[in-house]
């Protein structure tokens, strides 16, 4: 384990199967059909649930469509599923931006091209440039898991929520350019976009040599095949998944054919050094501190956190916010950094700034965050999923029977079996967590010297001596111990309060 | 194989100058379609570049017709080994952290224009053609001109962010 | 400008997932009411709202549906003792059907029957039934 090249010890960070290389799987993506037929279908479900949403009011949620799809189906199949395996899979079909962006191309699935280059309708505005980053996302992430007493209950405030937000992409489509929704302000586009670090599928370019001798970028400016990014993005550079939507429009416009889809080891731009900043680091804060609360909250044995989330007394939920607030923006950042400040001590690495030993290790936690969320969602899906059965024979409470299960019991199954489930996860977990900070030990503190090589220290004085093999390996476990007793701290204490 | 530029004879130095030119024209020209819907001033200065390379190619070209006729040579930009890379924008995620934008399209602009001087240069030592020698002189002056002023835009973006 | 196919499709395919899904569940709950009247009852705890509505009315010999939608976080229950009909329980967000055809005319009272609150015993409504008009026969 902690080989520089490979994870876990024997996954090779570079292996990569191509799945465009099957002819079927190329013609998918380079059809304009994809993403288009996924989008339909998620409208029709989004229909359905906000009917039922408006339909339910404010009655319990647990036998309304809107609440069970919405938080337990699609909140669990998410972070279970999309995000590990297809990095920003959801982003493929969402229906929140289509609308707007349907708006500004004029058309669903066709193209719109002239000599000046594809059509777009709207004032087209830049995206102001100091809200250029994910600090908005984290923000409305945080501020949504405040109504978490609600939204999560009352069908009613699902359909708001939902409904507020589409009102607001159309409204972002029609002033700023593309998919300044998605890239900036849609809460759910964030933690997608840092976790996909870890996803085990990639958007790249098959052979950058091409791209290089190549002068007109479709994949930029785009085409009569296609759009140019909607993300904004050169997709011709990609180093990390962070702010690919996947929407293939790439696989559209690259007249050499050279997009490639690619299955890959888990985690492997988390070792990218490339764009890593504060406002990323702040959200796996949140993420893992949100993760934390939303079992305290729901899943705990506190009754008197569930009626200050529920706002039972203004004071309880302004507590609630408060308390919440301060623990995901404050406390875990701040106990962070103490943990940094000494794995710097410990690796003697004065040359290194704090900020950057900082950012670069606060990737360790988007493994520790996903783990957390997915042993959460067993949380959910074991003693909830029944529930489904009943909501897709009479999604909106009519007294339908569709599908004739609609007297289906609530039945929770493996639910004595979830705490050792939930302990499986989070142990897993912090073995890749280790893993991945023994690797950005050595990136910070060796500048990513493999092994066995001689170490010229990162940003290193004039004065500075090169270190030996020797001196280097020493650095970097020096500087990993505190890292890895702050994940090993963090993971006990989610297993405390997952399994007592 | 790649071929060394110092091997390269005359009549092949300016047949690759002309590509060169062309060549960066094309992608200045690329570089302002890019950057036509997040910053105007850029577009501007590559539009600018773009009409400055056709015009130095053009020239090289009818120096070349004047000297050689209209032989044609198997040869491209590619095939040389010393650095005359294309300019290149790199940074993916550009037009998301506006901010980088303008800096990144200028420093590729300031690399690009600092090879092509230098290669110029180079040439003009090289050459025994007096004809020759003024024009790369004058293109190596023209692209330390260039050079000058993306250095300066650079300064004045800096100060500005 | 002339729409292609592929445009005709996309269209319609949009459509039939939003519009005529809500306009083709709409319709088919009115064509499920209107071939069984169906009456919707909602039912709270005595001090938050009681059965909403209280009273409800249906003639001898018309075929009836109460739909009984239980609107709170506790489970209530509901039965019309006189006339033998009820459902044990119904939870929270939960909605539960009875169908029945009344024999006979009266007022019959319905109640809730799962201790639901402090005021359980008088989570109560009525169902009065007449006799059918010659028009309604």
């Amino acid at each position: 384990m902690f080989q520089t090249d490979r994870i876990l010890g024997f996954m090779p960070v570079d292996w990569r199967l191509e799945l465009t290389r099957y002819p079927w799987v190329r013609a998918l993506l380079k059809s304009r059909w994809m993403p288009f037929v996924p989008i339909v279908v998620n409208l029709f479900i989004f229909t359905v649930i906000l009917m039922a949403g408006y339909y339910g009011g404010t009655s319990p949620g647990n036998y309304n469509f809107g609440i069970m799809i919405v938080w337990i189906v699609w909140w669990v199949v998410l972070m279970m599923v999309l995000v590990p395996g297809g990095s920003r899979a959801w982003c493929i079909g969402c229906p929140l931006p289509v609308l707007g962006e349907w708006m500004q191309r004029l058309t669903l699935v066709g193209v719109r091209h002239n000599k000046k280059g594809n059509f777009y309708l709207g004032l087209k505005k830049r995206w102001p440039k100091s809200l250029s980053n994910m600090w908005i996302m984290n923000f409305l992430f945080l501020a949504t898991t405040f109504t978490t007493g609600f939204i999560t209950t009352r069908p009613i405030a699902t359909f708001i929520m939902l409904g507020a937000i589409i009102a607001l992409a159309i409204v972002l489509s029609m002033v700023y350019h593309k998919r300044a929704f998605c890239l900036y302000v849609c809460p759910v586009s964030g933690f997608q976009g840092l976790y996909s670090n870890f996803a085990i599928t990639e958007v790249r370019v098959k052979d950058p040599s091409i791209c290089k001798g190549h002068k007109n970028k479709g994949c930029v400016v785009g085409n009569e095949q296609g759009y140019g990014c909607p993300w904004m993005l050169l997709p011709y550079t990609f180093k990390r998944n962070t702010y690919c939507g996947m929407c293939f429009e790439c696989f559209k416009t690259c007249e050499y054919d050279n997009m490639a889809f690619n299955l890959r080891p888990p985690g492997t731009d988390l070792l990218v050094d490339d764009n890593r900043r504060l406002d990323e680091s702040w959200k796996a804060f949140i993420m893992l501190g949100i993760s934390i609360f939303f079992f305290l909250v729901m899943q705990g044995p506190w009754g008197l956190l569930k009626d200050w989330a529920n706002a039972e007394t203004w004071g309880g939920y302004v507590s609630f916010i408060g308390l919440h607030s301060l623990f995901n923006l404050a406390v875990i950042p701040a106990v962070f950094l103490g943990f940094v400040w000494w794995s710097r001590r410990m690796a003697d690495a004065r040359e290194v700034s704090l900020k950057k030993a900082y950012i670069n290790f606060s990737y360790t936690l988007v493994p520790l965050g996903l783990v957390a969320w997915i042993a959460f969602s067993f949380g959910i899906l074991l003693p909830n999923s029944s529930y489904v059965l009943h909501i897709l024979s009479d999604p909106f409470a009519w007294g339908w029977d569709l599908f004739g299960t609609a007297h289906f019991p609530w039945t929770p199954f493996w639910t004595g079996a979830m705490p050792w489930i939930q302990a499986a996860c989070l142990l897993v977990g912090l073995l890749l967590c280790l893993d991945f900070a023994y690797k950005l030990a050595r990136q910070t503190y060796c500048g990513g010297a493999p092994a066995g090589q001689e170490v010229v220290p990162v940003e290193a004085l004039a004065a500075r001596t090169v270190l030996t093999p020797e001196q280097g390996e020493q650095r970097v476990q020096r500087g990993f111990i505190p890292i890895a007793l702050f994940l090993t701290l963090s993971t006990a204490a989610l297993l405390w309060l997952f399994i007592g | 194989m790649k071929r060394d530029f110092a091997s390269l004879n005359p009549q092949e130095a300016l047949w690759v100058a002309v590509a060169i030119e062309e060549r960066n024209a094309q992608i200045y020209e690329n570089f302002a379609s890019m950057f036509q819907d997040y910053d105007r001033e850029t577009v501007e200065i590559f539009k600018e570049m773009a009409a400055e390379e056709w015009e130095h190619g053009k020239e090289l070209e009818s120096r070349y017709r004047k000297c050689y006729g209209e032989q044609r040579l198997e040869l491209v930009p590619g095939d040389i080994q010393q650095p005359m890379e294309a300019p290149v924008v790199s940074e993916g995620e550009l037009f998301i952290y506006q901010g980088l934008s303008m800096r990144e399209a200028l420093e590729v602009g300031l690399r690009a224009e600092r090879e092509a001087r230098d290669y110029y240069r180079h040439l003009a030592k090289r050459t025994s053609d007096e004809e020759l020698r003024k024009l790369y002189q004058e293109l190596a002056d023209t692209e330390d001109d260039h050079e000058r002023r993306l250095g300066n835009k650079l300064r004045e973006h800096a100060e500005r962010a | 400008m002339k729409m292609q196919w592929s445009s005709w499709v996309a269209w319609i395919l949009v459509l039939a997932a939003t519009v005529l899904t809500y306009f083709g569940a709409v319709w088919y709950e009115q064509h499920r009411s209107q071939q069984l009247a169906t009456i919707d009852i909602v039912t709270r705890s005595p001090l938050n709202g009681n059965f909403e509505p209280s009273e409800v009315s249906a003639v001898v010999g018309k075929p009836l549906r109460l739909r009984i939608k239980n609107a709170e976080t506790v489970s209530h229950g509901f039965a019309i003792p006189e006339l033998g009909v009820g459902i044990a329980e119904i939870k929270p967000g939960q909605v539960q059907i009875i169908e029945l055809t009344p024999t006979r005319a009266g007022t019959f009272v319905f109640a809730c029957t799962v201790w639901c609150s402090d005021e359980h015993m008088t989570m109560k409504g009525k169902l009065i039934v007449t006799e059918a008009t010659v028009a309604q026969r």
